[in-house]
């Protein structure tokens, strides 16, 4: 083996210089690690409070449906409440999660839309947001009770295409593992990050560059993958239909939500 | 050089780390060892401070290790400076157009002229025996060679501490008694040395101490090497063996 080089053999006395910006420091990576913590572990079904996947994403499609065509503020009002209503029911971890969500995003609309509302649209501004805010809240309220596999599932039993199924199955495994390593590179940049770095853009752009290669390769493997396992292009679920007292409940809300959009709108 | 008090750590729900204690004197060479899912990763990342502890005390050279010390540039900087760390992933470790700008990365960065950086960056290779892949492009390298490449960047930063996770993963017999002789004569120059592991048998003779984590996340038994590689009875119920 070659000797060891002479400067390994000291120990570095190294003093680092003042950066003018602190790059890549703690809350650029605690806002990233946050990012990659939205994993697509899905919710836990807990087994009192579970209810058919199916039915919520059907209901939640129509809810949004409704409520983004819907002009009348009161047909809002009253789908914001039934929303509140079965938030109300969830547990007070899981309201956080749903609300934090929900509320950023709300807040973004009402930044993007001000400009309008200093034009006199400012009618429109509320409007818009609570349509936001309504679909956002529900479709993370389903996101947080339902198991991923669970709501493939239920794609699949409303006669989704196997691709589609394919492609929102991969593409949420994907957004977790390519976050869980764009955390992890930029992680061993910090690492090497020791001094004056000049080119701080072309770092990023490094990294940038290899999750592209890193996801098309993980796009090939797991399709690889997929095939070594039989997978032909057919999505198989087990599990049958159950419909119980929630279920009909909340098919039944959202039937009076559809008779009450057609009543205001006449 | 380095001491964890009743350090524990999760990401979310249970405890990854648990009540962990440790002291570490330079110049050491400590195995951790311990079965998949214990926690070994994230005790070597919380070592190179990417983790903080949830609990408990992290002193590196009689400096506390804390949010607050690694906000301060200065602190930081010299903190990653004094302590390499070669990831489990190297893919996620290279992050250079090529080769040789993987390596120089560092030493640039510590402020070395061009004509320093270079020595380092030959030196190197040369120690690695990659002098070939100087300007060849990271990510298409094969698994040993990315390995190689990982090591040589961290070890162009002169770090006092190496810390390493599972380096022997997926190299070829020949490429584990190489990278044993590099640990070795590191160790030998002086360079602390922490390295999870599974493969004991090509790390023999390297490594005075062993640390054993348990599936409970704690400390199940730190000790000679020798002694507790050749405990069995022990080794088989921590399901190591
Ligand atoms: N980013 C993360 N988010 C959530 N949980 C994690 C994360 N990283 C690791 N874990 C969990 O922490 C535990 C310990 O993981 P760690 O990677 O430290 O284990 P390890 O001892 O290195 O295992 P191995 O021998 O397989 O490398 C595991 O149960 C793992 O699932
Ligand atoms: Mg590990």
């Amino acid at each position: 083996m070659q000797p060891m080089p002479e400067w390994l053999l000291k120990d570095e006395q190294y003093l680092p210089h003042r950066d003018r910006e602190a790059f890549l420091n703690r809350s650029i990576l605690s806002f990233l690690s946050v990012l990659s913590k939205g994993r697509p572990r899905g919710g836990k079904e807990e087994g009192r409070g579970r209810m058919e996947p199916l039915v919520k994403v059907l209901a939640v499609f129509t809810a949004i449906l409704l409520v983004s065509l819907t002009r009348s503020p009161s047909f809002l009002a009253m789908a914001g409440t039934g929303l509140l209503v079965v938030l109300s029911l969830q547990s007070g971890e899981r309201i956080a999660t749903v609300l934090k969500t929900s509320l950023a995003v709300a807040v973004f609309t009402v930044l993007i839309l001000l400009p309008s509302a200093f034009w006199g649209h400012g009618s429109s501004l509320v409007m818009i947001t609570a349509k936001v805010l309504i679909s956002v809240t529900s479709v993370k309220l389903v996101a947080v009770t339902t198991e991923w596999a669970s709501i493939s599932g239920a794609f699949k039993r409303l006669g989704a295409p196997d691709l589609f199924i394919l492609v929102f199955d991969i593409a949420l495994k994907y957004i977790t593992l390519l976050g869980e390593f764009a955390l992890t590179m930029l992680y061993a940049l910090k690492l090497r990050s020791v001094g004056r770095n000049a080119g701080k853009t072309t770092s990023l752009a490094g990294i940038a560059g290899t999750l592209f290669l890193k996801s098309k390769e993980m796009a090939e493997e797991m399709y690889a993958a997929m095939e070594c396992r039989g997978f032909t292009g057919e999505y198989h679920v087990g599990r049958m239909l159950r419909l119980g007292f929630r279920e009909v409940t909340l098919g039944t809300a959202i039937v009076l939500l559809v008779v009450t959009f057609y009543f205001v709108r006449a | 050089m380095i001491q964890l008090s009743g350090v524990s750590y999760s990401y979310g729900e249970g405890d990854v780390l648990s009540q962990i204690d440790i002291a570490i004197p330079r110049g050491e060479a400590v195995a951790i060892i311990g079965p998949n899912g214990c926690g070994k990763s994230t005790l070597l990342k919380l070592l190179n401070g990417i983790v903080l502890p949830r609990e408990g005390r992290y002193v590196f050279d009689g400096e506390e290790v804390s949010a607050a010390r690694l906000n301060q540039p200065l602190f930081a900087k010299r903190f990653h400076q004094r302590i390499g760390f070669l990831f489990q992933n190297s893919d996620a470790q290279l992050f250079c157009p090529v080769v040789h700008d993987e390596i120089a990365f560092g030493p640039r960065q510590m402020g070395l002229s061009e004509e320093a950086v270079d020595r380092r960056v030959e030196d190197c290779l040369q120690l690695l025996g990659i002098g070939k892949l100087r300007s060849r492009v990271p990510y298409h390298l094969s698994e040993g060679e990315k390995r190689k490449v990982a090591l040589a960047s961290v070890l162009a930063l002169n770090p006092e501490v190496l810390v390493l996770d599972e380096p022997m993963n997926g190299l070829d017999p020949r490429m584990k008694h190489f990278l044993r002789e590099i640990i070795l004569s590191l160790n030998e120059s002086g360079k602390t040395i922490l390295c999870s592991t599974h493969d004991f048998k090509y790390i023999d003779g390297v490594f005075r101490t062993a640390l054993v984590l348990g599936e409970d996340h704690r400390v199940a038994r730190s000790g000679p090497y020798h002694e507790i590689i050749h405990d069995k009875t022990f080794l088989r119920a921590q399901n190591i063996l």
